[in-house]
């Protein structure tokens, strides 16, 4: 496989979320053991299961097969771990770029870029945040270079 | 040559802390239950039900958590506001905003299609305006960057946005300004009913919301009698829906007419400069190489008035349906060249070359309005024989429906003998109807994006076919021309791949 991978804390950062996510039925469930008993194993069962599904088999696939890659002209985003999916786009195609941390990311030194294309969006989450900041200084050196380059044929 | 890079930071206007604020109303949430805590508990009594009784001194004693809530309240707003700037330099605008969850977003200048300053009345009182840019990426929904500035600050962002002055010369400044009378055309085409009615409907129901179910009942009361009263030889019904329809056609016409009020273009070498508005001021650069396509809109009405529209299309101009899409209001045909070639002369418009057979492509452009009339004629039949006690009103909304679907088929007649493509100096000019207007578009090659040629089973036979030209826009933008010869047109469609 080639390209870049994402940091390990980007894996680390997915579980948190996850766990942050799981309080909400937990709380749901802690209503439903005093009320119906039945219905909280139930409920219980499903979203534990759901989060062990996602936090050791699909967060750790999907970091696994999530792959980056920034050449010259183009970017390209390999994931997926069901269907395999790539998003490619051209530097040149490029419009603008969208940097954000989320209050967790900050915590773990990761972020979000976007790069807005004509027609599209591509989207390389949990980056190291040093890295994606570098990326978008340098994307946007690219795109001026491209357009001088355009003006200048 | 290398440039100097001057990098400028600017915060919103204050106006922004209150604007932001609404994010975090739930918060208020806090001291209103708390109050309602206090009320409750000391007003229900198992023996006496409900009995008003308001703890005072209780509450009182926890004051201090309201006094913190609502500073925490307004500190967010302020935060937020201490946490957005915006950076301008000649690249482009730097934008970090967010406290929690913090973005930055950065816009080459390269980019840009359209750079908008809006100030609407209750911003402007305060100095304040909107900078709004739009590129080619995002969504149509909304702009790429929207930012609530000082005017001033506004002024200073777009003057250091400027792409310096080319070496080829400094070209003199062209500047258009429409007689009034074709601005009043131009609201007078662009109005639609419909969306009055919106306005209205949506002005009485708000008001009747403020000042009680009553005043709402009465005025749709009061309508109602009018409509009674003043209806002579038609069903009541019939002429409240026309009264419905004109009113809205009126306030709409109101509305776009403060929309285009002091409409004028200016042209700074490759820059085009449009100013208009009366309550909301509006300025749009757009850049003269950036514009997707030209078009020249006509309805039945201007046909026959000889008068013509041109409407621009780039992105970001006349993107949400409050904004200003003309470039020339109106103009008569011996002053649209003329004006043209003023404002843009790098678009000509030519004469047409491939175009439809009159008699032998007239069922391809009339079978869909005559299908309707035919349509509502038996509509409007089985109705009457359904309905024995309704008949006038059928008969009146019947016609009433025949009235549009005729234009309809008018339009699509003109269509037929003006219909076409043509291609001269550099420019493509397409003829074609949508609805009920007709469209001359004036569009260069490099901003066809796609080409589509479509042939039916019937065409076939008769060799023609119909193409759909896509061109460059932040949405899906056809432009569909009927029943042309498919040898010509291939010819023609030569030139795209050159």
């Amino acid at each position: 496989m080639s390209g870049q991978c994402l940091p390990n804390r980007a894996l680390t950062y997915w579980r948190i979320r996850l766990l942050l996510f799981s309080i909400m039925p937990a709380v749901l469930g802690g209503f439903f053991y005093y009320t119906a008993a039945k219905l909280f194993t139930v409920f219980t069962f499903l979203w534990m299961s759901i989060f062990l599904l996602l936090c050791f088999v699909y967060y750790p696939m999907y970091y696994h097969f999530y792959r980056y890659s920034i050449s010259g002209m183009l970017i390209r985003v390999n994931r997926g771990v069901i269907y395999n999916q790539m998003d490619a786009v051209y530097i040149r195609n490029l419009q603008y770029t969208t940097l954000s941390q989320t209050p967790l990311q900050k915590l773990m030194h990761l972020a979000t870029l976007r790069l807005y294309a004509a027609g599209g969006v591509v989207c390389i989450p949990c980056l190291n945040y040093e890295e994606a900041r570098l990326i978008r200084v340098q994307l946007g050196k690219k795109m001026e270079v491209n357009n001088a380059e355009v003006n200048d044929n | 040559m290398q440039r100097s890079t001057t990098i400028r930071r600017f915060r919103p206007h204050p106006l922004y802390i209150i604007g932001n604020l609404w994010r975090y109303l739930f918060i208020l949430l806090i001291p209103i239950v708390r109050g309602l805590y206090y009320v409750l508990i000391n007003s229900f009594s198992l023996t006496d039900g409900f009995q008003f009784v308001v703890n005072l001194s209780n509450w009182i004693k926890g004051v201090w958590v309201d006094i913190l809530v609502s500073f925490i309240f307004l500190s967010l707003g302020v935060l937020q506001w201490a946490a957005f700037t915006v950076e301008v330099s000649e690249d482009g605008l730097l934008v970090h905003r967010g406290i929690f969850h913090q973005k930055t977003t950065f816009l080459p200048a390269s980019r840009y299609r359209c750079v908008s300053v809006l100030s609407p009345l209750r911003i402007r009182i305060f100095g304040g305006a909107y900078l709004r840019i739009d590129t080619p990426g995002g969504g149509l929904e909304k702009a790429d960057l929207l930012i609530m500035l000082k005017k001033k600050d506004c002024n200073q962002i777009i003057q250091i946005l400027k792409e310096p002055q080319s070496l080829s010369g400094n070209l003199s400044e062209r500047e258009y300004i429409p007689r009034n009378l074709y601005v009043f055309v131009l609201a007078m085409i662009t109005s639609n009913s419909f969306a009055g009615i919106l306005l209205i409907s949506t002005f009485v129901t708000q008001v009747g919301n403020i000042l009680g179910r009553q005043f709402s009942e009465m005025i749709y009361g009061t309508f109602e009698n009018v409509a009674k009263t003043l209806a002579f030889g038609i069903p009541p019904a019939a002429f409240a829906l026309a009264c419905i329809l004109f009113f809205g056609y009126l306030c709409a016409f109101v509305a776009s007419l403060a929309r285009h009020a002091n409409f004028h273009v200016l042209r700074k070498q490759h820059v085009l400069e449009i100013n208009a508005g009366l309550l909301t001021k509006r300025f749009y650069r757009v850049d003269a190489d950036k514009i997707g396509y030209l078009d020249i809109r006509r309805s039945l009405l201007t046909f026959i008035l000889r008068v013509y529209s041109v409407f621009l299309s780039t992105v970001g101009y006349g993107k949400f349906k409050d904004d200003v899409s003309a470039l020339i209001p109106c103009v008569r045909k011996k002053q649209l060249q003329r004006s043209l070639q003023l404002l843009l002369p790098e678009y000509h418009l030519s004469e047409r070359t491939v175009c439809p057979r009159r008699v032998q492509s007239l069922f391809r452009y009339t079978w869909r309005s005559g299908a309707l009339l035919v349509l509502v004629w038996i509509i409007k039949i089985i109705l009457r024989y359904l309905f024995p006690n309704w008949v006038e009103l059928i008969s009146w909304v019947g016609m009433m429906a025949n009235f549009p679907l005729v234009w309809l088929l008018i339009v699509k007649l003109i269509d037929l003998n003006t219909a076409g493509i043509s291609y001269e100096q550099g420019c493509y000019t397409l003829r074609y109807s949508k609805g009920f207007s007709l469209h001359q578009v004036l569009i260069r090659p490099e901003c066809i994006v796609k080409v589509k040629r479509v042939q039916s089973l019937f065409q076939k036979r008769t060799d023609r076919c119909d193409v759909y030209i896509f061109s460059y826009s932040e949405g899906r933008q056809t432009h569909h021309v009927r029943d042309l010869d498919r040898k010509s047109v291939e010819n023609l469609l030569e030139y795209l791949k050159k």
